[in-house]
Order: C-alpha cells, then structure tokens, then sequence
C-alpha cells in the first residue's frame, strides 16, 4: 500500500477513535454569550433579563431563585449563574436590562464606570430611578447600562439593590474581557502516527496584554453559596396569593420573614452547580436553568488559566490538586501591570468575596514522579513521538566533557561554562541513552544515579536496572552523546494490592498511565472516558463539600489530564 | 498500515497483559513495600541494608481510630494515624488498633528522596460497623499522578486489613500537609491530619559554599553522606541561594479544629452533622492549652499518649526561629500572629516568595497571616538579641474566639516561643 493511502487511513481510523472518545456535553471550556458585535461603532450588545424560576441541588432540593436569561434568545429561559458575557477589550458594551420579577432590581459591573438610562417605563409600576448603587427597574421596566471595557482581565456582574437579598438570590454572573488582539482558533494536527490539537499561536491566547499571561484552556470558577432558608422565605413572600394583585413589593414585602443576620449557607457552588452536577458538562436537560459545568481539562504540558470569582459573602479555600498555580492578576489587573513580576505560587487559592483571581495552572507534565506515567515500559507507547513524552531538556550539554572513568563505570561530567545547569536535587534518576547518536536503544537502557557532588562536580553511577525488555549490556557510552535527566522508561515502583483490597472512584480508569486503562469491578470507574489522569478540585473548607447534611456535594469539581489524542472543547470566541 | 496495525495490536496485547492483575501480596493483608527489605509480611520498614546509589526513605502508617484528652479532661473520639515503622508487618493490626494520633505523626523528607510510604488500615475498633477506605493525600505535591494523591474519587482508598504503598519521588523543599481523603469532610473532621515537611538539597552542600553574601557552614560534610546524619551545618527553608530562609529553630505549627457533636455522633452512631459543623476545639497542634507547653507526656483514656506534639518553641536570643504554619480546619479562614514578634513571611504554600521575572525576594513583614484550610506559610520570628530568658512569645489566632473552647477561656488556639 503506497504511503499516502497509509496515512490516510491511519488517520481515519484515528479520527474515529478520536470521535468516539469525545466527551457528553462540552467541557473545559468557558461557555457564554458574546452579544452582538458592532465593530464600526465599537459597540457590544446584550439583552439580559431578571427572571424567577427553580434550581436543583445535587441532593434533590428544588431551590426559589432570582437568575438572569439571555434576552435575545428565542425563548429567554432563566439561568443560575447569570450567563457569562465574553467581550472584547475597547468596545463599548450596552446591556438592556428588563425586569420579570416583582421587585425593583439592577445591575452593578464592578472595576467599571457604568452610565445607564432608561429605555421603557412599564405604566404599571413605578418608574425607573437612581437607587444606592444603580438605576434600578421596576418590575416591567427597561433600563440601559453602558460601559467601555478598557482593561482585559475577568470581572463579575451583579443585583445593585438590596444586594445581600438579591445576590444571595441568584443575580450574579460573570463578565469576562479580552485582550483586543486575542484569537481563539486551533486545529487538529497530525504527524501520520498521533492526532492531536494544536492551539493558536500562544501569543494571541491570552488574559491580558503580556505574554506572561498566555495559556492553553481556561475555565470558569464562580464561587456562590446559600442559605435555601432565605429562598423559600422570598417565595412565599413573592407566590402569596395576598401579594398577586400588586404590581410590585417593596424590600419589606418581599423580604419578609427572610433574615439576612442569621445567614448560614447549606449549600456551596461552582458556576451554579452543586456537586456532582459540577461534573456533567455544559447545557445537559435535566439542569435546564444551570447551564454551566466545570470539568476543566487539559493535555500534558499545557497550561490551564482558572478565572476564579467570589461571588458569595464567604472566603473559600480553593484547593486544585495535581500541581502548584501561578496567581497572575487580581481584578482585572497583573501583578506587576506589565508582566507577573509579582505573581505569587500557591496550591490553595483563597476566593475572596467580590475579588477575582486570574490563576495559571503549571503544565502538568508528569517528569518528575520517578516513574514513567506515560507507560512506555508498559504500553509500548512510541516515545520518538514528540506528542506523547515531553522532552526534558538534556542536561549535559555539549561545552561539558565527559569521561567514563573505566572500571568503576563512573561517568564524570565537569561543566565548562559557568552558566551550566544542573538538576537542583543532589540525587537524580535518570535514563541513559546509550548509543551515540541519543537515539532511544530499545534494547540497552540503563538507569544510573546522577550525584552532584558541590556545585562543579557531578558524577554518573550506572545503575543497572532489568527494565523490562533490555538486555544485560553494560553502558557504551559514546563521547558526545547526550545525557537527558528523565524518568522515561522508569517502570511504576510498586505493586498495587488486589482489586478486592481496594474501594475505587468513578474516574479511576484501572491504570497508572496516562491513556491506558485497566480491568475495573462492576459499578467502578465509567467516567474517565479517555483514560486520563483525574484531580479534584475543590474548596479546602472540606465542610463545604456536602448538600444540605449530604456528603458528597457543594463545591467540588474534577479535573483532567487528557492523553494527547483526546480533544478538548476549547472556547472559539 | 502493516506497522500502525501491529503497534496497536502490541498496544491491545499489553492493555490485555494487564487486565490480568500483577500478582502481589494476597488479599486482605498487611504488606511493605520498601527495597532492601526482602520479605513485605514481616518487613519492618527500615531498610536492612542501604542502596548507596539511591535515596531511599521508607515509612509505615496505620490507620483507624483512637482516643484524645480534651483541654478540659473529657475524652474525644478521633480518627488517625500512627507511626507504625520499625513494627513487623504482621504485628501492625495488633500494636496499632486503638493507638491513632492527633495531629498525625510528622513526616520530613529531603528533597532527592524516593519515599515509600505503606499505608496500612486497621479498622476501626469502637466503629465495627464502618468499613471504610483510608488514604494519604500528599497535599501540594507537584507534578502529582493521581494513583499517589489519595484522592479516591481519581484513584481508591486502601480497605480495612490490607495496605497500600505510595511512592513519591521528592523533588521540591517546602511546607506541605497531608490527610486522608476518603470521605473527606467525616476524616478529617475526625482527625486524620498531618504535617510534612521537604528539607532542601540546599542544606547539604559542601562547608564553605558560597550562597550570595553568606557562606555555608556545613562542618560535618561528607562526600558519601547517609542521609540519616543529622544536620550539623546551616540549615534552610528552601534553595534560596542567598541564605535568606536560614534559620536557628524550626516548629511545625498546624492549626486545626474539633466540632465535639461531630465526634460524638460518630462514635455512637448517630447522624453525622455536617451543616452545623462547628470548630469548638480549636488548638495549635492538637493539645489544647497550657498543655500544650508541657514537654511531658499526655496519656489518653486508654494510657496511650495520642497527643505527641507540643506547642512550645525553646529559642535563644538572636536566634531566627522558622514556623512552618499550616491549616487544616475544615471550617473557616483564620488568622495566626505572634505577640512581640514579627513574622517575616518568606513562603505560601511551599513556594519561595520571589519574583518569576526579575528573582527578586519578595518578602514581607507582618503581624498576621490569613488563610483557610489547605495553605501553608513559612515565616521566620527573630528572637530579640537583648531578650531575657524566660521571655515568652505568644502564638495564636487573632480570632480570639478561637483561644475559647468549651473548656473555658485561654485554652484554645495558643502557644508559645520561650527564650532560654
């Protein structure tokens, strides 16, 4: 079969297999409404409207809230959080803002300078004024809020009246702006043997005007909670048959028996979903007013940008497991204007109410466990494949000369220049390659023991390991080979207990590696679909992981590594 | 199309290869997992002999449940863990049950280390109708795999009578923490908490070393050192390269709370309230205070001392004291000063505060570090050169309710540094 035919066919089987491992539902991506878009006038439109309706928590509660609908929808439905507006850096955005619930509300887009008017006065109800913080609707009323968004960063919308009430209520949403050169677009790539996305040139995915604040994927974290004691209050208030004749309530009338000074949250979000429905993706039907999941996922080496909001009235511990992250801005702003120079490493982030955290994951790589999670030993994995193991920098360069001290099978290295880098670590495993072209020897590999002794002194101990399949051949280490510090090919170092000694998760997927997948019990595992590696992230204040005395719940979400063949929904606006 | 299809023919051979567990140890057993140790059903943890070439630290932790003296004398129902290294395997479940600590044993490795930690569950003896999984949840471990994390929602948790041995491969210094992660909210409410601490490879260069403006003094340096040679030289926080994280004396100071309904309900199989959950028993590492001063044993129900740690710095003047303070209440954020002294805050969450673009230090003086359950600071105290002995510095929360526990006023979150 000539190669062309090959290729083609190797790519449709793979494309196959590509399609059937896509996840249900969109994940890993931020989902919103980008309004409509005037670029001659700069202009940004949207249609928000202020509605009543039901949610669900994960325990089965039906919970009386105050969401907002995306008015230019065919039929507008009410949604918890507010739909997430992405716009563009410099453009002027106009939201009109209408009123179906019975109380006077607004809207308040904190880091902005708001000017509002009003766009039509419903006969029935008072008109539209100037209440503490915005100009507030009545109920049937129209008013315009209009704003430059002049700084990229990511910012949260919210109810301007009675704000304890009405954002406990539900009237909050997110508000993201992007830098004015940012591009979305990606392509799925090929090299004959692996598929996999490629992104847009870094450069142009970006939070804000520095390439410091590149990334690969983002995802939402809006942090809400509440007290469900204070919704069933507001709806018997609101559903009275007393009050239906009114055409609006005051503040007393709809608040009454609703105490704010004995608030006590029973019930702890992301994006408007207690867990597990965290975990279902974007836009499923039986959620129809919680559009929003949060599964963030991203490949090997590829970094996650987290918008983390305090939408609530409580801090939360924020704690994603699997690495460290970079704090990179704070309300819209980097630390250190034009660059991170003050960004801060955290691993559990702390969500301020009202303050929003732009967070960069450090790329998970899996170089430094001591064993090779991507299974090559196990798997056969092809690691010439730039796709499937990322390459360590090779730490002997070629201004250090080497010797192979005979007889001891010392390999001393003594670097040259001063700039030199070694691994920080006094004791370092690494992978010998050991022909001389640094070409992978399937057959002939050696583990040794880098020992740095003082600061210009380090020195190889072959080590010699019965890796699986490697023949007992000593090290013929070649002058000008390359020496590269990794795990690669380092077997996993212990052995799992039996299956019936163990109690596994739904995202385990049988197997340590990275893409594989082992035998499972009935009734375990099934959600890890492409066999990734999962972390929980989820808030530290481990009390806030139930529903109302149910444990599990509140605010926990689940992470993935994905294997490189795996698509990832990415946001294409 | 020949090579792609026996590639993927290999790939379903090995994934089939697989399926079939590897044998190991047979079910329902206490087993571990240490090289140099030849037999897992007996081994003890420690090494019989070394591997010169590599680091190798091996550790044994039970898990199950136990007792605790409150401040005021009452006992407490406490799920953990203990130190059951140096104990034959198949003694473990005999010499353990009943024995868990609070907080959980402190473990401190060196960075180059390749841990093996066996984790042995030993069920619950006032409980013997829960059959709960336990974990460990290295908490802030870089480049993680979630079969190492303990997370049981990515991976599993170890069933009662059998263990399970992690591996971690050390590669950063700092301050980190780890705790049990099945069924979280219950576990670590109940106890199962821990400190961990990562020395830097920075401590065990040559003497003489240069770092910046200050030079390493390492007077016991060997060049084939085993790495159970205690310290003699500089010690620091992290690789500074600047000696800026030295320090004279190191405490571990882990916040966290008991809800006493919680307890209660556990051990006599009540409902489990975790709406209400609420931290009365709030204290820097475990006991409460003045106890917690006391250098002296303090015996459980049972005779069994359950609350190892003190909270109680001894420092000489002009000494730069290091508080690796960590929180794992599971409530709320809190607050931790030191009366007198400020606190140079030199980390978060094992992360050197120093710039990513121009490597400058950034850190800060304060009189109080917030943070919530999961964070950890580094900071370092300065004992005044002129400080009487005798002086003492209080450690504790600026949330003052927090010094209050059902025992009474001041015997709660508190501690103290004393000048010798």
């Amino acid at each position: 079969m000539n190669t062309i035919l090959k290729q083609a066919i190797r790519l449709l089987v793979v494309a196959t297999l590509v399609a059937l491992c896509l996840p249900d539902g969109a994940w890993a991506k931020i989902s919103g409404i980008t309004g409509i878009r005037d670029k001659t006038n700069m202009t940004i439109d949207f249609k928000l409207i202020a509605m009543e309706g039901h949610i669900v928590a994960s325990d089965g509660a039906t919970i009386y809230v105050w969401g907002l609908a995306n008015g230019t929808a065919a039929v507008p439905v009410m949604q918890y959080v507010g739909p997430t507006l992405i716009v563009r850096e410099g453009f002027t955005i106009n939201v009109t803002f209408e009123n179906r619930l019975k109380v006077a509300t607004s809207l308040n887009f904190p880091g902005h300078t708001v000017s509002s008017s009003i766009v039509s006065d419903d006969p029935a109800t008072p008109a539209p004024k100037n209440g503490f913080i915005s100009l507030e609707a009545y109920p049937g009323d129209v008013v315009k809020y209009s704003f430059v968004a002049t700084d990229p960063g990511t910012y949260y919308y919210q109810s301007g009246t009675d704000p304890a009430m009405q954002v406990e209520m539900g009237l909050i949403g997110a508000l993201i702006v992007r830098p004015a050169k940012f591009r979305a677009d990606y392509t799925f790539m090929t090299d004959g043997t692996n598929t996999s996305q490629v992104l847009a040139p870094a450069e142009r995915r970006t939070a804000y005007n520095s390439p410091d604040s590149m990334y690969d994927h983002e995802i939402l974290y809006l942090h809400t909670e509440m007290d469900h004691r204070i919704h069933q209050a507001v709806e018997a208030n609101v559903h009275d048959p007393a009050n239906a004749a009114l055409p609006y309530l005051t503040p007393e009338q709809a608040y009454a028996g609703a105490d704010n000074s004995s608030w006590f949250p029973y019930y702890w979000f992301y994006n408007g979903r207690t867990a597990l429905d965290t975990l279902s993706g974007d836009d499923v039907p039986w959620l129809p007013n919680q559009p929003y999941g949060t599964v963030p996922q991203i490949h090997p080496g590829e970094k996650m940008l987290l918008r983390v909001i305090g939408g609530g009235r409580d801090m939360h511990p924020f704690h994603h497991h699997g690495n460290s992250s970079l704090v990179i801005a704070r309300d819209g702003r980097l630390q250190g204007v034009n660059d991170i120079r003050y960004a801060e490493g955290h691993f559990t982030i702390n969500v301020t109410p009202g303050h929003t955290q732009d967070v960069l994951f450090d790329p998970w790589k899996g170089d430094k466990m001591g064993w090779d999670i991507y299974g090559e030993a196990a798997t056969g994995h092809s690691i010439d494949s730039p796709m499937v193991y990322p390459t360590e920098k090779p730490f002997a360069e070629s201004t250090m000369s080497r010797e192979l001290v005979s007889g001891t099978g010392v390999l001393h290295i003594t670097p040259i220049a001063a700039g030199d880098q070694f691994p920080d670590s006094r004791y370092f495993r690494a992978v010998l390659w050991t022909d001389g072209t640094g070409l992978h020897d399937a057959t002939s590999r050696e583990v040794v023991t880098l020992r740095k002794i003082g600061l210009d002194d380090t020195r190889f101990h072959v080590v010699k390991r019965n890796l699986p399949g490697s023949k007992n051949v000593p090290a013929t280490w070649a002058p000008g080979a390359n020496v590269t510090g990794t795990y690669h090919g380092m077997p996993f170092p212990v052995t799992l207990p039996d299956q019936k000694d163990l109690t596994m998760g739904a995202f385990y997927s049988g197997s340590p590696f990275l893409g594989s997948m082992g035998t499972l019990p009935p009734g375990t595992g099934g959600f890890n679909l492409n066999n990734g590696i999962a972390f929980m992230w989820h808030s530290h204040a481990e009390k806030e992981l139930t529903n109302n005395n149910i444990f599990p719940g509140g605010a926990l979400s689940i992470m993935l590594i994905e294997p490189p063949q795996a698509a990832i929904p990415t946001n294409t606006y | 199309m020949r090579t792609f299809m026996k590639r993927k023919a290999l790939w379903l051979l090995l994934a089939l290869a697989m399926l079939v567990q590897v044998p190991g140890p047979a079910g329902a057993v206490i087993y571990v997992q240490c090289p140099g140790e030849p037999d897992g059903y007996t081994s003890d943890a420690i090494p019989d002999k070394g591997d010169g070439m590599r680091q190798i630290r091996c550790k044994h932790l039970a898990a199950g449940d136990g007792y605790v003296k409150l401040p005021d004398g009452s006992d407490m129902y406490i799920f953990g863990y203990t130190d059951v290294t140096g104990i034959p395997a198949n003694e473990v479940i005999n010499l353990s049950r009943l024995k868990m600590e609070w907080p959980a044993p402190t473990m401190v490795y060196d960075e180059g280390d390749e841990v093996y930690l066996t984790l042995s569950n030993v069920g619950m003896v006032v409980r013997p109708d829960l059959f709960d999984a336990h974990s460990v949840h290295f908490h802030g471990f870089p480049q993680a795999s979630s079969l190492m994390d303990g997370e049981p929602m990515a991976s599993f948790g170890i069933n009662m009578m059998s263990s399970l041995t992690y591996y971690y491969n050390i590669s950063e210094p700092g301050t980190f923490m780890y705790h049990c992660h099945i069924e979280a909210t219950e576990h670590m409410q109940m106890g199962m908490l821990g400190q961990l601490w990562i020395r830097p490879a920075q401590n065990r260069l040559p003497d003489g070393t240069v770092l910046g403006s200050w030079t390493h003094s390492n007077p016991d340096y060997n060049k084939v050192p085993n790495r159970d040679d205690p310290l003699v030289g500089d010690t620091y926080a992290y690789n500074d390269g600047d000696g800026s994280t030295r320090y004279d004396v190191e405490k571990g100071i882990m916040l966290a709370g008991f809800d006493p309904a919680f307890h209660d309900a556990d051990e006599f199989i009540r409902p489990l309230p975790f709406a209400d959950m609420e931290d009365k028993y709030n204290s820097i590492n475990g006991r409460g205070y003045p106890e917690n001063t006391y250098e002296g044993n303090i015996l459980n129900q049972n005779g069994y001392e359950s609350l190892k740690i003190n909270a109680l710095v001894k420092a000489s003047p002009g000494d730069r004291v290091l508080l690796r303070v960590i929180n794992l209440n599971i409530t709320s954020i809190w607050s931790f000063s030191v009366m007198g002294l400020p606190m140079q805050v030199i980390a978060h969450d094992a992360e050197l505060l120093r710039s990513p673009v121009t490597g400058e230090n950034l850190y800060y003086q304060t009189n109080v570090i917030t943070f919530g359950g999961g964070e950890s600071s580094d900071v370092i105290v300065t004992i005044p050169a002129d400080a009487a002995p005798g002086t003492r510095y209080v450690m504790y929360s600026t949330n003052l309710n927090l010094l209050s526990t059902p025992a009474g006023e001041m015997t709660g979150l508190l501690g103290e540094i004393v000048v010798q």
